[in-house]
């Protein structure tokens, strides 16, 4: 079987000269299809720069990416953005909806950006949205939305086009500790019901006891992978 | 489309800034429609003039036009009139006339008189159907077909004191350069509003004729379709048929004197029009970098979600469009009131201005609101959008999708 992901000595490194970051250094990681994984880990570790690569946003200073079998290390920009559009679901800290966009629109509009041909765009939003537990909500704006709401929405976003891998950078962060635990509940629901692959980061116990592995990071370098119960 | 319903909805999301945007293209294409209106009044005017006087084409002898400026009656036309019978016989043309411009000194009864002046002679219909002086005349009355008549252009008459009823001696020469006198009474006095009639000694053609001594000769053979913008297909008439093969034919915009002047119109007219545009486009690119700052999470995001960087500059085009579409209508339907004020009353530039022009410019100039007017002025409007929108939208455009995952 393919990996959803896999990381081979990976580096990265932002800035040059005195001012030289090296935010990940040799770090190797293969995370599977249907996996639920959480990046653990201090802030400034190197999480979102993990995300980052994972989620072809950046390229790796050195060692190699790759993505559902596919190696993004000398893909253009172009084809990144399509490999993206395709294969990865993006769940942010802040949730980032379109705010001029309704709940159905900010969903449908990954699959209008998804480059493929989907059918009835319209219903498949509103299933994913009622899957999400947003049933009759399609047609608010992300401001008429709590946001614990705003972040199902996102989650739906991500998920409507069955990508490879949904990666999610502390994706509770923003929400109190009881929305956090049901957004949370709400992932790993999907994960199992729709099989999806999801990496999130997080320095939160909570969700860290949620998860089946948790890699943990630290000044770059991966300290413990750890599979739970 | 998805992307086009987001563009829309931008629109609408910073009502403020958006009517910012939409006034400036309000503002641009209100100024747009008067200039241009104005332009086209005054270039109108101007160049209707220039081809009513020379002719949408003429003939002339090649040696004739190689020496133009200094209208050496010796080298004029022969037959004239069997050469008007000849291109009167060609599609397209509606008249010709045989005309001789020649330079005289202007005398008032026994006065010795030091006014010179041109002096026109030129079939009475040239003087009714083209020039349409009878319009202009402001004392006495046009031309009644009885011998030895003139009528005068305003400054000329002003300036030898002459009235209705004087009886004038034009004073100049034959095609050999012997003295030859022409005794005329005043029956008229014109008042053109340029200086073509204002400075216009006008007279039948046989009296000039017989001055110059060019039997049924003439200096020029002015030739006239239904409108001044069929002068070269005319004169590509005229040059193919026989009888003018050893002449030399203009239309009126291939007339060194006139081409000029129309070249001008051209360029005054894109300059202007570019000032315009030019500074209204940094109203445009002001609100819309603004934009696109604000923006700068969202857009990231959908970049991350795999819009492309065409797909980018789309949503800010189509936006900026959109304002300027609503902001050019409003613009032109504004910039519409104060155009056709001038259309109607237009503004008397006074006589000082219009004959020191050097052109044969209208005292008393009109605008001139066409439909091409408000066409031109509406798409200049949206030029302006285009021209403000390029930049922020190439910079929304490169903006990179990390950006939106870095939280803060
Ligand atoms: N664009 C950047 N330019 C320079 N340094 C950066 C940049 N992004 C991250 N870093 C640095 O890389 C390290 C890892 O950052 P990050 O991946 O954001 O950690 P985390 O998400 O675990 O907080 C930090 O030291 C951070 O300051
Ligand atoms: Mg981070």
């Amino acid at each position: 079987m393919v990996a959803a992901c896999q990381l081979e000595s990976v580096r990265k490194t932002y800035g040059d000269g005195a001012g030289v970051v090296n935010a990940l250094e040799g770090v190797s990681l293969v995370i599977q299809p249907r996996e639920f994984t959480v990046l653990a880990g201090p802030s400034g570790s190197g999480k979102t720069t993990l995300l980052n690569l994972i989620g072809c946003l950046d390229q790796p200073s050195a060692g190699s990416v790759f993505v559902d079998g596919q190696n993004t290390s000398g893909m253009s920009s172009r084809q990144l953005a399509a490999l993206r559009a395709d294969r990865i679901g993006f769940v942010f800290q802040s949730f980032n909806l379109v705010p001029v966009l309704t709940a159905a629109e900010n969903v449908e509009m990954a699959l209008h950006l998804s480059g493929k041909k989907w059918g009835d765009v319209r219903d498949r939003a509103r299933a994913m949205l009622a899957s999400v537990g947003l049933d009759g909500m399609h047609a608010r704006y992300p401001n008429q939305l709590s946001g614990g709401q705003q972040q199902r929405v996102a989650i739906a976003r991500a998920l409507v086009k069955e990508p490879a891998l949904v990666i999610a950078d502390e994706p509770t962060a923003n929400l109190d500790s009881h929305t956090g635990e049901e957004v949370l509940a709400l992932v790993r629901r999907l994960n199992e019901e729709k099989g999806a692959t999801f990496v999130c980061s997080t320095h939160d116990a909570m969700v860290m006891s949620r998860a089946r592995r948790v890699v943990t990071l630290r000044d770059g370098h991966i300290v413990s992978d750890e599979e739970r119960a | 489309m998805l992307l086009l319903r987001l563009a829309m909805r931008n629109v609408r999301r910073n009502v403020h800034r958006t009517v910012l945007t939409a006034g400036t293209v309000v503002f641009g294409t209100a100024l747009l429609t008067v200039a241009l209106a104005w332009l086209t009044g005054v270039f109108g005017t101007l160049t209707n003039t220039m081809a009513s006087f020379g002719g949408h084409a003429r003939v002339m002898t090649t040696a004739f036009a190689a020496r133009e400026e200094l209208m050496p009656l010796s080298e004029h036309l022969q037959h004239a009139d069997d050469l008007a019978a000849a291109a009167m016989k060609l599609p397209g043309v509606r008249a010709a006339y045989p005309r001789i411009v020649t330079g005289v000194t202007l005398t008032k009864g026994d006065e010795i008189g030091d006014q010179f002046g041109l002096a026109v002679g030129a079939p009475i219909g040239w003087y009714t159907d083209q020039l349409h002086l009878g319009k202009d005349i402001v004392l006495g009355t046009m031309f009644t077909g009885a011998d030895g008549e003139t009528v005068l252009g305003r400054t000329v008459a002003e300036a030898i004191h002459a009235q209705v009823g004087d009886t004038i001696i034009a004073l100049g020469m034959t095609q050999d350069g012997a003295m030859a006198p022409v005794k005329a009474k005043v029956v008229g006095i014109a008042s053109g509003g340029n200086q073509l009639v204002d400075n216009g000694i006008f007279l039948p053609l046989e009296p000039l004729r017989w001055m110059a001594d060019v039997d049924d000769g003439a200096t020029e053979l002015l030739i006239y379709g239904d409108d001044k913008t069929e002068g070269k297909t005319l004169a590509a008439e005229l040059r193919a048929d026989p009888a003018f093969s050893d002449d030399v034919v203009q239309a009126w915009d291939e007339q060194p004197s006139t081409a000029g002047i129309v070249a001008m119109t051209g360029v005054v007219n894109s300059i202007i029009s570019s000032i315009i545009v030019f500074v209204c486009a940094l109203g445009v690119w002001n609100t819309m970098m603004m934009s696109v700052m604000e923006r700068t999470r969202e857009i990231g995001v959908m970049r991350a979600m795999g819009l492309t960087r065409p797909g980018t500059v789309v949503l800010f085009v189509v936006e900026g469009l959109f304002i300027a579409a609503i902001g050019g209508a409003v613009g032109v339907a504004l910039g519409c009131i104060p155009a056709y004020a001038l259309q109607v009353y237009g503004v008397n530039l006074g006589d000082k201005m219009a004959h020191s022009a050097g052109v044969p410019v209208q005292s008393h100039v009109y605008a001139l609101l066409t439909v091409g007017v408000v066409v031109e002025a509406f798409t200049l409007g949206l030029c302006t959008a285009l021209v403000g929108t390029a930049f922020p939208a190439w910079r929304a455009a490169s903006i990179q999708p990390v950006d939106a995952m870095r939280s803060r």
